[in-house]
């Protein structure tokens, strides 16, 4: 590139390349201001949602916690309607489940995890849990053959232990006793194998009553009649 | 130059190159080139650092858990920096892990959130009011900055929504309460009689060679524990206690003296008035004058308090305020009350509050021990202080010359110390001084046991501090069997005992199996019986063993009974019968055991749920310690 001669020409320059460009010019700056502002727009627009979200969530927690179920209940369904995208919408829902659950309203919490199914990303911990929980109420409205079909049939991630002592409750249900302390069996194994301790003194106990144990051995034992041993003679042994 | 470098810039390949630090920059920002590179991060989690800071947060804060679960009363080096780490930095990764989860998930806190968690926490607040001052005072003490503790409950509000969300969300179905409840709330019949040890105890005389053949088979057994003969200096501030001084026993007689607790204190009631946002001074003045009026006509405080006084807080309790010792108020109150007769008002004064009328309802006058009183006490402690520097700077003298030394008796002469002698210091050594943990596992550490050397200074209090090295070490020696004689014809008559009296439940149970009532047969020999119906699993009337060991047993056929016999805890055994099983009903459970069933479930689904997400979350991350 030359350089220039006077600043008169400089100008002149400017002004050419001003009528030859201007117009695209200006348009690639609204462009690109617009494309800016429109994300950052989007961006507080998702953190509101985000903040609107949690703060209606931690109401949610609060009711829960002072046992108001109407207005947790409430407060879950809101949070379903206006948020449902958001993971506080997720964790409503599973929260109206077992709502649900407690008041034996079976059909409804079958719904709300239905529901968990639909938004939850498949294979997300969210989702694997909902499905367990659904195989679980379905279970307990009647239809455990159902039930098993939906365990049978998801892949549990990390939930394994959890899938199993849930098979165990649902074979144990239909008086599959056998099939039942196998699940249970492998429900135990696979609680502790983490390395992260778990408490499951139920699942033990249910497991113990599915493996009885015969009464020892006094086989070759005279039956014998109670020896006649005489009070006062005892006691001058022991003294 | 510049001309070159202009030249040089016009390029495509220095535009590109341009363009990538343009792009650099407006991405990561200028922090990215200034800040980089050197990091001393303990750890990355999934490409999140960990600091030193955080890890030695985490220490305190176990470090203090620990603390207050043991109510004191622990072990030193557990609380020990090296003892802590590993644990401490496991618990923030798991925590990291779960709070990356979190916002990965979406999930956020506000600062208006956690501004409203904070000003509700019970813990800053006076009479049920956030006050600033205590919380500002309370952050300090525990190491937070104000900025940090809001950090750290953000934190904490994030874990527990995810928490709440999938593991607090569980539940117990109607059918999982009903199966659960018929194995939980199951009952049996249990007769059972005891077979005590104490009617076998008479074995006999116990021959010579099965003496012999024991000791031989048990030999291992029949050992003296390994111990250390040591020498030691224990040093005590005790030892370095010097007569104080008489003078400096009256300069900390004074000090004490002004020190709080020897002031004269005042009770007061207030009557504040404030000028009202839209009241105008003259407004304000009547009000003032109005008050002095009604005072000064003798009108009663407790009455014209209530009825004029703006100070919600005390206005209803006659405008008491509680007591002073002169630091309490304001400056122009104190003054004020400082030089107020008892049951007598001040004139207005003004504070930044508004205008108080003042009333002293009681004084009680400072009743300051005499120097004969405190003196003991004044005297112990000054001499205490002196003599733990006195103690500090042997200690410290020791510390080089032990540390440098062959054996103790150089430095015990140099500083003019005794090296005192202990024999048969073992292990697990319960009495004496060597019943100290730090001793004992400086005793039997690699470099003084093994190397031979001189021990670090340890310090066992403020006040007593211990430099030991061992002079013999005795390796375990098997016992000749003289010595061991009397405890194996004991535990052979033990064995011997057991054997019987297990004959004689065996056959009792035989006995009741082929058809004997249990209870009569227990009464012909001299056994006691008892009989339990219906019991269920959480009994606690019969013995624990005998309960878990019958609920194992298989049910029997309706109309029969199993036997079985099991050993008691203390010797002895119990034959039982088993009659009846009936399983457990959800609905014949009282309504709070339903409710801790319920809770039993749930709780159990639920830390299942909570175990495997960290679990995966944490074989799914990229962890990587530094440390």
């Amino acid at each position: 590139m030359d350089t220039y001669r006077s600043e008169e020409e400089q100008v002149e320059a400017l002004k050419r390349w001003w009528d030859e460009n201007g117009r695209s010019t200006i348009t690639a700056i609204i462009f690109a201001l617009a494309v800016a502002f429109g994300w950052q727009g989007w961006q507080t627009y998702r953190e509101d949602q985000s903040v609107n979200a949690s703060t209606r969530y931690q109401a949610l927690l609060q009711s829960l916690s002072t046992d108001d179920t109407e207005a947790a209940m409430a407060a879950a369904g809101e949070l379903k309607r206006e948020h449902p995208g958001t993971a506080y919408a997720e964790f409503a829902a599973l929260h109206l489940a077992r709502l649900h659950v407690i008041k034996g309203e079976l059909p409804q919490a079958e719904e709300e995890l239905r529901w968990v199914l639909t938004k939850a990303a498949k294979g997300s911990e969210t989702y694997q849990v909902a499905q367990l929980r659904l195989a679980r109420v379905v279970a307990s409205a009647g239809d455990a053959a159902q039930a098993l079909e939906i365990l049978g049939g998801a892949d549990p991630g990390g939930f394994a232990a959890a899938y199993q002592m849930a098979r165990g409750d649902i074979l144990l249900l239909q008086d599959r006793r056998d099939e039942a302390r196998a699940a249970y069996g492998a429900a135990l194994m696979q609680a502790g194998s983490g390395g992260e301790p778990v408490n499951v003194a139920l699942l033990q106990e249910k497991l113990q009553s599915l493996t009885p144990q015969a009464p020892r051995s006094v086989d070759g034992v005279e039956p014998v009649a109670a020896p006649p041993v005489l009070e006062d003679e005892l006691t001058e042994d022991s003294e | 130059m510049l001309q070159d470098i202009r030249k040089s810039t016009q390029g495509t390949t220095a535009k590109i190159i341009v363009g990538l630090i343009v792009l650099a920059f407006a991405f990561w920002g200028v922090e990215s080139i200034l800040l980089g590179g050197s990091s001393n991060a303990v750890a990355e989690i999934n490409g999140e650092e960990v600091s030193p800071v955080e890890l030695q947060q985490a220490i305190n804060v176990e470090r203090r858990r620990l603390v207050s679960q043991s109510g004191g009363e622990i072990d030193p080096a557990l609380l020990e920096e090296e003892a802590l780490t590993q644990g401490a930095l496991q618990d923030l990764i798991a925590r990291k892990l779960m709070l990356q989860s979190a916002r990965e998930r979406g999930m956020t806190v506000s600062n208006a959130q956690i501004g409203a968690v904070i000003a509700g926490m019970p813990q800053f607040q006076i009479d049920g009011v956030f006050s600033e001052d205590l919380y500002r005072a309370a952050l300090g003490e525990a190491g937070y900055s104000p900025n940090s503790f809001r950090m750290a409950v953000h934190d904490d509000m994030l874990l527990s929504q995810l928490r709440s969300g999938l593991a607090a969300s569980e539940f117990a179905t109607p059918a999982e309460l009903a199966t659960d409840a018929s194995i939980i709330a199951e009952m049996r019949d249990i007769r059972f009689l005891t077979v005590g040890l104490e009617a076998f105890q008479d074995v006999g005389e116990i021959a010579e060679g099965d003496i012999e053949a024991y000791y031989d088979a048990n030999a291992e057994s029949f050992r003296t524990p390994e111990s250390v003969d040591l020498n030691y200096i224990e040093l005590r501030a005790e030892d370095y206690r010097q007569p104080v001084d008489e003078d400096a026993l009256r300069v900390a007689f004074e000090q004490e003296l002004q020190n709080a607790g020897y002031q004269t204190e005042s009770r007061v009631s207030h009557i504040m008035l404030v000028q009202g946002a839209d009241e105008s001074d003259d407004a304000y003045a009547q009000r003032i004058a109005e008050v002095q009026a009604k005072l000064d006509a003798g009108g009663d405080f407790a009455e014209l308090a209530a009825e004029y006084s703006d100070d919600p807080g005390s206005a209803a309790s006659g405008g008491d305020l509680g007591y002073t010792a002169g630091d309490v108020f304001p400056e122009p109150m104190e003054e004020a009350i400082a030089v107020l007769e008892p049951e007598r008002i001040s004139a207005p004064v003004t504070t930044d509050s508004g205008t108080h009328f003042l009333l002293v309802t009681e004084r009680r006058e400072a009743a300051p021990p005499s120097f004969e009183e405190l003196r003991p006490q004044l005297e112990h402690t000054l001499a205490m202080d002196a003599a733990r520097d006195e103690l500090l700077r042997v200690v410290e003298a020791l510390k080089d010359l032990a540390f440098n030394a062959e054996d103790l008796s150089g430095p015990a002469e140099e500083l003019d110390l005794e090296v005192s002698e202990v024999e048969g210091v073992t292990r697990d050594q319960s009495e004496g001084l060597f019943a100290n943990d730090s001793l004992r596992q400086a005793a039997f550490s690699d470099e003084v046991l093994g190397g031979g050397m001189n021990s670090d200074v340890i310090e066992l209090s403020p006040e007593e501090w211990v430099v030991l090295r061992v002079r013999e070490h005795h390796d375990p020696e098997v016992l000749p069997l003289a010595e061991v004689r009397e405890q194996i014809v004991a535990q052979i008559s033990q064995e011997r005992a057991l054997a019987a009296a297990e004959q004689a439940a065996q056959r009792a149970a035989a006995a009741v199996r082929a058809g004997s009532s249990l209870v009569d047969y227990a009464a012909d020999a001299g056994y006691a019986s008892q009989v339990e119906l219906a019991v269920n699993r959480t009994n606690t009337t019969m013995p624990r063993e005998l309960l878990v060991d019958a609920f194992r047993l298989h049910a029997p056929a309706e109309g029969e009974s199993s036997v079985s016999y099991v050993a008691a805890a203390g010797g002895g055994f119990y034959v039982y019968e088993l009659a009846r099983v009936t399983p457990g009903s959800l609905a014949v459970l009282p309504e709070i055991q339903r409710e801790s069933l319920r809770r039993l479930i749930s709780g159990e689904y639920g830390s299942l749920i909570d175990s495997a997400y960290r679990q995966s979350l944490r074989e799914a991350a990229d962890i990587e310690v530094m440390l």
